[in-house]
């Protein structure tokens, strides 16, 4: 009898040794697997909860022209995209933060937003700029932070630069002021991305950048703006993506709103991305004011000048109602003695004439 | 060999209590993930529904002139009312349907007509879903170009959601 006792002690203490064992590590395993599904699905909604955040911060910051804004967000690294189809439609704009997948790619569709591709740190700066062609036709928001760097390169004397960036409201972001002799002497102050702007400079050429800020791979760029007969209102921007290749995409571009859209895109490819998000009002708005015209009086007999005017600016608006509006389609409204000149002129006459203006 | 029985059944029961709690404890946890995404959806909902009105009154298609001093705050009548006009033509419709997804938008002056600026309202149209309503009332200046007067209007913008069902 005391045999068989000692020999069911021996069997009991292993089985349940074995038994806590596997339990244990089981019960370990769930709560390891819950906790860490805590701790993912956590980030995934503070990347979420970023990205909203930043999306709603450009969606408002439309609807406060001229302002310059700086909004304090989580030190991380914010990614702007664009894609845009064939037929000038923008399929995807987002802003991605960090390396989370958790965003919406839709989220900036409508909102045109010009920035550098990637922008990291806890600051984001934000001005909106009214585009007007010459009607308002959208607000364009212009963006970057404190670890991007704008040199204007100018000639001559550089009052006009100065002027241009305090008319413009946009001191705030941040620019150097080096002439176009000096430039070779400009050195890396160790800012994310530098973009070079070269403001109506003649004989402009971005290979006297120097070579430091010329690697390959650098998110820097530069801008070449050559203004028209009407000074800083229209002219081309020409777009230098990679300083390391310097292959030139150049753009007819009209008015100041279009122009620092321009100064504040990394390259080419989001300058036109986010300019198709605007193309696409120009048929709207062209029906809105036109529209509007039906609720003037009746011409007189015989017509006042100010009747003329409005008859022929009909026929004006209805040159905006194209589809699929792109630069090139947009730059023959611009052209000297074009649709967009006869309404700027149309619309001086009727404020000379006391008489209610176009738009 | 009762001896043996007894050890085996508390065995059992200690499985089975520690399940058991380990159910409560994931009940507990989903009902409260599921709470906080509600809540996390609703603030959402409430700051679309802002940015909307927002938007609305930003739009530069129908605000006043910068002769006119009025800024942002200020709407043109006459833009509102060629908007409610032509609302509902093919490619205008399209357009602010993408933007404003399901919304009503109407323009109110205190001395004047309500206008209809934009309207897509889904229940009508989409009956097998329930719908989460959120209304924001705007004040604006509102310019007469005809008449170069100034008066108060207000905008009235709902927008509908869908009901995520649980």
């Amino acid at each position: 009898m005391a045999r068989r006792f000692r020999r069911r002690g021996q069997t009991d203490v292993p089985f349940h040794f074995i038994f806590a064992l596997v339990g244990g590590v089981l019960f370990l395993a769930f709560f390891f697997i819950l906790i860490r599904s805590v701790l993912t699905g956590s980030e995934d909604r503070d990347v979420r909860e970023t990205s909203y955040a930043v999306e709603t911060i450009i969606t408002t910051s439309l609807t406060n022209p001229d302002a310059f804004t700086i909004a304090e967000v989580k030190n991380d690294e914010y990614r702007f995209g664009c894609e845009v189809l064939p037929n000038g439609k923008v399929s995807e704009s987002y802003v991605q933060v960090g390396k989370g997948k958790d965003f919406d790619e839709k989220g900036l569709v409508y909102v045109p937003v010009f920035s550098p591709r990637v922008v990291k740190g806890d600051q984001l700066f934000t001005s909106t700029r009214t585009w007007e062609a010459p009607f308002p036709v959208a607000n364009l928001a212009v963006l970057s932070n404190n670890r991007t760097r704008y040199v204007i390169v100018y000639s001559g004397n550089n009052q006009k630069a100065h002027d241009y960036v305090e008319k413009e409201n946009l001191a705030g972001f941040g620019f150097d002021f080096v002439a176009s002799g000096n430039l070779a002497n400009y050195k890396d102050a160790g800012f994310d991305q530098y973009r070079f702007v070269y403001f109506n400079v003649k004989g402009a050429d971005p290979s006297s950048i120097p070579s430091e800020f010329k690697k390959t791979g650098s998110s820097n760029s530069a801008l070449v703006i050559s203004f028209g007969e009407k000074g800083d209102a229209s002219g081309t921007v020409t777009f230098y993506d990679d300083l390391a290749v310097l292959k030139p995409t150049s753009f007819s571009y009209y008015g100041t709103a279009m122009l620092d859209a321009a100064l504040f895109s990394q390259d080419s490819a989001v300058f036109s991305c986010n300019m198709a998000k605007v193309f696409g009002r120009l048929q709207t708005a062209s029906l809105i004011l036109k529209g509007r015209l039906t609720s003037y009086p009746r011409p007189s007999q015989p017509p006042t000048q100010c009747d003329l005017i409005y008859q022929s600016a009909s026929d004006y608006f209805d040159l905006y109602t194209v589809a699929n509006f792109d630069f090139k389609k947009f730059a023959a409204l611009t052209s000297s003695g074009g649709t967009i000149e006869s309404l700027e002129e149309s619309n001086r006459r009727l404020l000379s004439l006391q008489c209610p203006q176009l738009y | 060999m009762k001896k043996a029985q007894i050890q085996f059944g508390e065995t059992i029961m200690v499985v089975v209590i520690l399940v058991f709690l380990l159910v409560i404890g994931i009940v507990f946890y989903f009902n409260a993930t599921k709470g906080s995404l509600e809540k996390e959806f609703s603030y959402r909902e409430d700051i679309e529904s802002v940015k909307l009105a927002k938007s609305v009154l930003a739009l530069p298609e129908l605000s006043c002139g910068g002769f006119t001093g009025g800024g942002t705050t200020c709407m043109d009548a006459l833009k509102a009312s060629s908007l409610a006009t032509i609302k509902d033509r093919p490619g205008v419709r399209e357009y602010y349907r993408d933007r404003f997804g399901f919304a009503t938008i109407k323009l109110n002056p205190l001395d004047g007509v309500p206008l209809t600026l934009y309207d897509s309202d889904p229940r009508p149209v989409d009956l097998s879903k329930k719908w989460n309503v959120q209304a924001q009332r705007i004040f604006t200046t509102l310019y007469d170009p005809l008449t170069d007067t100034m008066t108060l209007g207000y905008l009235n913008v709902t927008r509908y959601s869908a009901v995520v069902s649980s």
